[in-house]
């Protein structure tokens, strides 16, 4: 690797930009353990439970017993302080790293695409020298935050490129439809063409919004258009701190002293500027960390492409459609019984998952063939504990996706307690159906 | 495709397709107005009719009285089970379903509460039962099974068990009048409901729970299909009357007034068939097509219908999965087209 790039990598830059991102975010986890735990959700996700979902590869993960999970939460909400304040911030990092992840961690049910965000964010934060008395900073940090953020936005955008999105203006007709009457602008989501609109324009919007936030002079125009976009989103739709944690993040795009210059136009201190750094004061940034970076960047470029091996439709089967920013993309609901034999007997048991499951755990479930492979595997266990082992699993698997009439998702004739779960395709998920 | 193309079929989709914009608020004004209010007032006229009749076959023990006593439960009943269709707002804010409806009723809990009865049953000794002793179960098992001579305990008890559920179908009734009002103006201010969507969000949400309760309880369960063993009538609903399939059929016609409208037929009065029919004819097609069969498989399955559980396995299980073809059109096609949040769910989305 270059020389002059490691030495361009790791020049001092100011600091103001990286620490106020690193209090906005610190900020922002903090208010999202609160409003996660005044909400309830600590119970109804991970203590009340008797089953979680687990990911592949971290089934060994359980939540704490007793009051584990209220004091995990609390050990998050401490750190999550401790990173906007910048006290001991690597340690809070790695804190806030490790406790967010593993709630994650816990359950496919309560994935959602801005939980992963958070975490590859501290994963970045960890690695930053960003405590207060830090003014400044190494260049590769603050494009770091930059390529991070926009990645989001620009694979958002690609996954969009596809025919239920930009021809059939789904899930987006579906999703406007309901919303007539919302102040001033519900007649016009009534109206079909909106969707059509709206879909292109927030195709075009994700794939260009890294690009226009780059550009010195379309910058304020686009971050408008950020902050309309992410505030439009928020009322229309229940995606939670999703549209802060975005617009907070963006701001990464602004030169690194904004937040001098805001504080100067606010009539407040002003911390002094940093005076000149020599590009050759400074050692060049180690080839362990530019390897670490172009680990990280290189996963970040593949993970939202991995669905291109499965085939298909991977909104549909799902396979390599989580940790890739396909975000608001599918509008599906399903339906799932359970036909458990016990080849001994010949006995046939129908089950109804909503009665083990939690409500959010069954929604959840009933269109992600991997969870229903799971809940497979678990009913085989509970039978098998019951005195039946070796009973087969069958699932009668309906889903309706993005205004498709309902079709079934999974091959009825195939034993799932005999499956794994894997990276493999899945060939007992059906095609999706034209 | 060009620009031009595309640009044509969305100007032209957009004239096609747009709603009335009004539509889906006359849906809820038909449905509150005409169908949920009106049938928890005839369920009100029944249960009192209901207590009268209870009350004069315990004071004369005639043959007549006690038939029209059971008459008078079969319609209760009847109109009690087409509410199911629609069981939200007041019946949950009340929390009146299980003191109105604990099955399968346990006879030996009733008889024992009907050995440590006062001598004289006031309404808040009854109110204080647990739900497992009271309700149309309940009632039905001592009208119907027991058949208690005038002026008995099991008679005292029986009365007191009917002026009940007369009592909590008026609280009912009552609710509705002004709950109706919170559906019709849902999102308007004061409304229980912050949107018309969060009232079509209740109504269609309390279809797929009766639809899934008829599936899973009523014939899951006493077709033995959820133990993996033999059928079990026991586990029927409104076994002591034999009416199992009277109670489904009213779950039915139940879902016909909420889809079709107060008339449960087609192409009259604005159900919610009507919100679907305006945005995807092909489903609203469907959904009634699978309506006439799951009506006609029930009706296919001969009575009495807990013999039917052994001698006709295969025809209830057809009405069973019939009725579960439908639940998955409405939890599925139907809920997906309105933008309906499937309900109790956590946390947030993406």
């Amino acid at each position: 690797m270059s020389p002059r790039l490691r030495l361009a990598l790791a020049r001092p830059l100011d600091a103001a930009s990286l620490q106020a991102f690193r209090a906005l975010f610190g900020g922002l986890l903090l208010i999202s353990v609160i409003r996660f735990a005044a909400k309830g959700w600590i119970a109804a996700l991970y203590v009340d439970p008797a089953y979680h979902f687990p990911y592949w590869g971290f089934a060994w993960l359980r939540p704490w017993p007793g009051p584990g999970m209220y004091l995990h939460f609390l050990a998050l909400a401490l750190a999550a302080l401790c990173l906007a304040l910048g006290l001991r911030h690597r340690l809070a990092a790695l804190a806030c790293l490790l406790l967010f992840t593993h709630v994650e961690l816990l359950d496919k049910a309560a994935y959602l695409n801005h939980y992963y965000f958070v975490s590859v964010v501290l994963l970045l934060l960890l690695a930053m020298p960003l405590g207060r008395a830090s003014a400044t900073a190494p260049t590769w940090a603050l494009y770091a935050l930059r390529l991070q953020v926009g990645l989001v936005y620009f694979f958002a955008g690609l996954a969009k490129l596809r025919g239920d999105w930009l021809l059939h203006a789904q899930p987006l007709k579906l999703w406007l439809a309901p919303h007539a009457d919302f102040p001033l602008l519900g007649p016009l989501f009534a109206r079909p063409g909106t969707a059509h609109v709206m879909s292109w324009a927030g195709a075009a919007f994700d794939l260009g919004v890294p690009f226009l936030l780059l550009h010195r002079r379309c910058r304020p125009y686009a971050f408008a258009a950020l902050l309309g976009f992410h505030g439009l989103t928020g009322a229309l739709f229940p995606i939670g701190m999703f549209p802060w944690i975005m617009s907070c993040a963006a701001l990464i795009f602004f030169p690194p002293d904004w937040p001098r210059r805001l504080l100067r136009a606010l009539g407040r201190p002003v911390p002094a500027d940093i005076s000149h750094v020599p590009t050759d004061s400074h050692a060049p940034l180690g080839r362990l960390a530019l390897a670490a970076l172009a680990l990280h960047f290189g996963a970040q470029l593949l993970l939202p492409l991995r669905h291109h091996l499965y085939g298909g439709d991977h909104g549909w089967h799902e396979q390599g459609f989580r940790f890739a920013w396909h975000v608001m993309l599918v509008e599906k609901t399903g339906v799932v019984t359970y036909r458990v034999r016990d080849p001994a007997s010949g006995r046939v048991f129908i089950v109804h998952p909503e009665d083990a499951l939690t409500a959010q755990q069954a929604k959840q479930m009933a269109f992600q063939p991997d969870m229903i492979l799971d809940y497979a595997h678990q009913l085989a266990a509970e039978y098998a504990a019951r005195g039946l082992p070796g009973v087969e699993v069958r699932a009668d698997a309906f889903v309706a996706y993005n205004g498709r009439p309902s079709a079934r998702l999974i091959d009825p004739t195939v034993d799932l307690a005999r499956e794994r779960d894997g990276l493999a395709a899945k060939p007992w998920i059906l095609p999706r159906p034209d | 495709m060009s620009l031009g193309t595309v640009l044509g079929t969305i100007a032209l989709t957009d004239c096609a397709g747009a709603e009335g914009e009004g539509l889906r608020r006359e849906v809820l004004a038909h449905l509150a107005d005409e169908v949920f209010a009106p049938a928890h007032a005839r369920l009100q006229v029944e249960a009192a009719a209901l207590a009268a009749a209870t009350a004069l076959r315990c004071e004369i023990g005639d043959g007549g009285r006690a038939q029209a006593a059971k008459q008078a439960w079969w319609a209760t009943r009847a109109e009690w089970s087409v509410t199911a269709a629609f069981a939200f707002g007041p019946v949950l804010e009340q929390m009146q379903a299980g003191p109105l409806d604990f099955w399968p009723a346990r006879t030996d809990t009733i008889e024992a509460k009907i050995l440590e009865a006062p001598a004289v049953i006031d309404a808040a000794w009854i109110d204080g039962l647990g739900t497992s002793a009271k309700g149309l179960p309940a009632l039905e098992y001592l009208l119907f099974t027991v058949q208690p001579p005038p002026s008995s305990p099991s008679c005292a008890y029986a009365t007191a068990l009917a002026a009940d559920i007369a009592r909590r179908c008026d609280e009912l009734a009552s609710g509705w009048e002004a709950h109706a009002a919170d559906l019709r103006g849902a999102g308007a201010a004061g409304s229980a409901y912050a949107s018309e969507q969060a009232g079509l969000d209740a109504v269609v949400n309390a279809t797929i729970e009766n639809l899934y309760r008829m599936v899973k309880d009523k014939l899951d369960r006493p077709l033995g299909n959820l133990t993996g063993g033999e059928p079990d009538p026991l586990a029927l609903e409104s076994r002591f009357s034999g009416t199992a399939r009277d109670d489904l059929e009213a779950n039915l016609r139940g879902f016909a007034t909420v889809y079709l409208g107060a008339d449960g037929e087609p192409g009259g009065e604005p159900g919610l068939g009507a919100l679907i029919a305006a945005r995807d004819p092909d489903l609203d097609r469907r959904i009634l097509a699978q309506h006439v069969v799951a009506r006609d498989a029930l009706a296919a399955v001969p009575l009495p219908f807990a013999a039917a559980l052994t001698d006709h396995r295969d025809d209830v299980q057809r009405a069973r999965d019939e009725i579960d073809a439908l639940r998955r059109l409405i939890k599925l096609d139907v809920a997906s087209l309105l933008g309906v949040t499937l309900s109790l769910s956590d946390n947030d989305g993406d």
